[in-house]
């Protein structure tokens, strides 16, 4: 299912997970932020189907845009 | 003669290198990472190559003399039969674990079954610009691989039998494996014909480079299918490039398949640039059974592609590689 853009994932990321964090975020924590709006996929993904890096990628590009 | 010199190679498998003060050896096969590119070179049967190690340690520099006939994404398996038994070397690929448990089969053989798929698949992977060494290479393996076809039937036969050997010893233990997107290996059931079996291997590969595939890894994909349906005419086989794009489901009646990115591994990629922790490292896979020793970017896609783990517990697994000091998994913010 890639019914949404990479942009509106990214949108609905939560960001206050991450700012409420009490130390430094890591690649593990973005990753986890990313998985909360995306389905596991065993490639990199499109839409909503996200692999473990790419979630964090679009964590982290929801991040850079907070 | 063709020398072959790789930037690095995967020596995690290879550590008892280092305490048994070995620097040559020979292998039948082997794996070494071009430029970042995984590639497994797979070197003609029956002959003996001399590695040269200049050193012990990551990055190691490697000279591969004689006839490369193929070359491959995918794992890799070294010939150290020849090694007595307290001196093996633990076997490379991810189904076979266990030291001392079939030194008779890690004889590169099963890797041997990419070949055609895999020169084209590293001639791809390996431009542009990824520098002259990886296109020496491929070159090499494409020249060889070519002269190779006289004999093709023949090398076709050594295959299926090494395939059929190792698959009779190894029997369930890597039938799980073997079935794995990803492995890039493939273990032929004692009863395929040569169509079937070149159709198999079409397959497992495709499955194996596809779901990271760059379009261009794709299009070698395709290419290699038509190499592969060459050569399946000469074998006598039935299977056209039709019917090989039909396995890949690239079928041009078909929807194809997107041969776009969607922009997530640009994503994925400028993340890990802003790990710089994670730059070099590399890991052992903590899958169960599975030895393979990568940097964390490929671990973490294989934990999620070939091991099948969820993104959580691929997370919960980065979260004790920073606790332990192994790596810092810090993310830094562009200011």
């Amino acid at each position: 299912m890639d019914t949404l853009t990479k942009d509106e994932v990214v949108e609905k990321i939560d960001v206050s997970t991450l700012e409420a964090l009490t130390r430094a975020p890591r690649l593990s924590d973005l990753i986890r932020m990313g998985s909360a709006v995306t389905t596991q996929y065993k490639g990199w993904g499109a839409g909503e189907q996200a692999c473990a890096l790419a979630a964090g990628g679009l964590a982290f590009e929801a991040m850079k845009k907070a | 003669m063709i020398p072959l010199y790789v930037d690095d190679i995967e020596v995690g498998h290879l550590r008892n290198l280092e305490t048994m003060g070995m620097t040559t050896f020979t292998v039948s096969a082997g794996i070494a990472v071009v430029h970042g590119i995984p590639l497994c070179i797979m070197l003609a049967p029956g002959v003996e190559y001399t590695v040269q190690f200049s050193e012990h340690k990551i990055p190691v520099r490697v000279e591969f003399s004689g006839q490369v006939i193929a070359m491959a994404l995918g794992t890799m398996q070294v010939n150290l039969g020849h090694l007595p038994p307290d001196q093996e070397i633990v076997r490379m690929a991810p189904w076979s674990a266990e030291p001392g448990v079939m030194p008779e089969t890690s004889s590169g053989t099963v890797v041997q079954i990419n070949t055609a798929l895999g020169a084209l698949a590293a001639h791809y992977a390996a431009t542009p610009g990824h520098g002259e060494g990886a296109q020496q290479i491929v070159d090499g393996a494409r020249q060889a691989l070519y002269a190779w076809e006289a004999s093709l039937e023949a090398f076709a036969r050594l295959t299926l039998d090494a395939a059929r050997r190792a698959a009779e010893t190894l029997d369930g233990q890597v039938a799980e494996e073997a079935t794995l997107p990803f492995a890039g290996t493939l273990i032929a059931s004692p009863s395929v014909t040569p169509s079937q079996f070149w159709h198999e291997v079409a397959v497992t590969l495709a499955a194996g480079w596809m779901p990271h595939g760059t379009a261009s890894k794709m299009q070698a994909a395709i290419d290699g299918m038509k190499m592969q349906a060459a050569l399946g005419v000469v074998m006598g086989s039935s299977l056209t490039v039709a019917e090989a794009k039909y396995a890949l489901g690239f079928a041009d009646e078909a929807d194809p398949v997107d041969m776009t990115s969607s922009g997530y591994e640009v994503l994925a990629d400028d993340l890990l640039r802003h790990v710089p922790g994670a730059s070099g490292v590399k890991v052992l896979c903590p899958h169960p059974g599975c030895r393979g020793t990568a940097s964390l970017r490929a671990s973490i896609i294989g934990l999620n592609d070939t091991h099948g783990w969820s993104r959580e517990r691929i997370a919960d697994w980065l979260d004790s590689l920073h606790e332990q000091g192994i790596v810092d998994l810090t993310v830094q913010f562009d200011e």
